[in-house]
């Protein structure tokens, strides 16, 4: 899915400022299942902390322990900024404008994976679906 | 004579006389029955007169003391209420406290924070606190500290005497729109939009309390409080009444103790997009050489204004869909709109959608999910950058 010309607008048209597009997993991210997110340069993607007051991030709906990669145990979301050199990582800070879900994990989902970008002008979604996935959109005033 | 004249005196004259002799004479015989008669009978009077004036000029004390103070409390209030609720981005009337104890008549937060638990910097609770008999009104501050954590609530009692459990506790703030009154009890909503949060104080006249007989001085003092928030003012138009007014608006999920940006998060309706007359957002976007999709280029997607409910604010972007059997992208899925939660296990298995259910972002009205029609397909073009094929996982 392609998203551009993001804009939040106030009622006479101006820009608004300190705005966050929020988008994350509608569904569930289960085993041969991905979903991935990209952003415009210059809006990188972080966390949206599904329980700030636990500090509980996704729970383990991007666990995947078939890819090899070093990553929490709950928390797997892996990121990458050059999918060509396969690199990737947990995303562990800001920077990141491509984002990537995956999860062998069926059963028992604790979380679920929400990212936030500071007014992106374009908003890339990639779903790929053993079942069916799905994602949704939002804005963070 | 002198005798028979005597015994047909007045008594007062008696009385006059016989004082006399006693002054004049020397005499200490003492007083004669007939004073102390009339001593005994004018003393309760005028003993009881004083009593009676005593009791209304102390009674007279309690009430003024007690309008003092409710005076002193309302400038105090005005002052303290006007400044927050001018300076809140989102409201509430929720019973649970946002900060501090007691029961909440209005919660206000502003200083938008994504690392605060609660989403902004400040919260501020209106609560009313039971002490004895009587409804005390405080406002309690709490602020972001970092992390997980928010200071310890500051309280300042700013209606000592708002009500007592023979006339009830003060009641919740009027929130008032161009639309109407709204009572915010279950949820936050923005403060965008609100003319006016009109909070009225009635301190308790003199009231019985407890033990028939048993009173507790009262003013009856009342004053009505009335804030407008920045946000209105600043707007310009309120919700939905803008020069073009959006069709669809983003909406809110219901605020809960598992749902902590449901106050700020709107969720794009993507009701808009009718897949029943195949409206399915497909176009023919391009790939690049490193297998990342690229936007198609204008004008081949569907241009979406939504407002953003309770905001003067408005969304806007536009959406497509990559193409079917592309090189690149052999299998795309089309996507169709849809409620959340998407996936509902009642068998309990655990596999259902996280989002929506069990409390976690529950309520979010029109179709706030883009979902996938077939399964195993791709929607979006592109490959799985980490995947032999996007079939193989």
């Amino acid at each position: 899915m392609y998203i551009t010309d993001i804009q939040v607008t106030d009622s006479v048209g101006h820009p608004a400022n300190d705005w966050n597009l929020v988008t994350g997993d509608a569904e569930s991210t289960d085993t041969n299942e991905y979903i991935q997110w990209q952003t415009n340069t210059g809006s990188p993607l972080t966390v949206f902390a599904d329980n700030p007051a636990t500090g509980e991030q996704y729970g383990n709906d991007c666990y995947d322990t078939s890819t090899g990669i070093a990553s929490d145990a709950n928390d797997g979301l892996l990121a990458l900024n050059d999918p060509s050199a396969g690199n990737t990582t947990t995303l562990t800070s800001s920077g990141w404008t491509d984002v990537e879900c995956e999860a062998s994990q069926q059963l028992d989902k604790t979380g679920t994976i929400m990212l936030q970008a500071t007014a992106p002008t374009s908003l890339t979604v990639t779903m790929k679906g053993a079942g069916l996935q799905a994602f949704f959109l939002a804005v963070f005033l | 004579m002198r005798v028979g004249h005597s015994l047909h005196l007045h008594p007062v004259a008696a009385a006059r006389k016989a004082t006399r002799r006693r002054v004049e004479g020397g005499n200490e015989a003492g007083f004669t029955l007939i004073e102390l008669i009339i001593v005994v009978a004018i003393m309760p009077i005028v003993v009881g007169g004083i009593a009676v004036a005593l009791v209304s000029v102390l009674s007279l004390q309690g009430g003024v003391s007690n309008k003092l103070t409710n005076s002193n409390d309302a400038e105090v209030t005005s002052a303290a209420f006007n400044r927050d609720v001018q300076s809140a981005a989102v409201l509430t009337t929720e019973t649970t406290p946002a900060c501090g104890t007691g029961t909440q008549l209005l919660g206000l937060e502003w200083g938008a924070n994504t690392s605060s638990p609660v989403g902004y910097d400040t919260v501020v609770s209106y609560n009313t606190v039971l002490t004895g008999s009587t409804y005390a009104l405080v406002r309690q501050e709490c602020t972001y500290v970092s992390g997980t954590t928010l200071t310890s609530p500051s309280t300042l009692t700013i209606a000592h005497d708002a009500g007592n459990t023979t006339q009830g506790p003060p009641q919740a703030p009027t929130i008032a729109t161009n639309s109407g009154d709204v009572t915010p009890t279950n949820t936050w909503i923005q403060t965008q939009g609100i003319t006016g949060v009109t909070f009225t104080i009635n301190a308790p006249g003199t009231t019985e309390v407890g033990a028939p007989g048993t009173t507790v001085p009262g003013s009856g003092y009342s004053y009505t409080l009335v804030g407008l928030p920045t946000e209105a003012s600043s707007s310009g138009a309120p919700p939905g009444q803008g020069s073009t007014p959006p069709d669809y608006q983003c909406g809110y999920a219901t605020a809960n103790a598992l749902t902590y940006w449901a106050k700020s998060l709107c969720f794009v309706d993507f009701s808009f997009i009718n897949t029943a007359d195949g409206d399915q957002l497909e176009n023919n976007g391009a790939f690049g050489t490193t297998g990342n999709p690229v936007p198609p280029s204008s004008p081949a997607c569907q241009q979406v204004t939504e407002g953003i409910t309770n905001t003067p604010y408005t969304l806007s972007f536009c959406i497509s869909e990559a193409a079917n059997n592309t090189v690149s992208n052999p299998k795309v899925g089309p996507v169709t709109p849809a409620i959340i939660p998407t996936y509902y296990d009642p068998g309990g298995d655990g596999s259902e959608a996280y989002l929506g259910n069990n409390g976690f972002y529950t309520g979010i009205p029109g179709d706030p999910s883009l979902y996938q029609w077939n399964a195993g397909l791709s929607s979006g073009g592109g490959t799985c950058p980490r995947c032999t094929s996007p079939t193989s996982r």
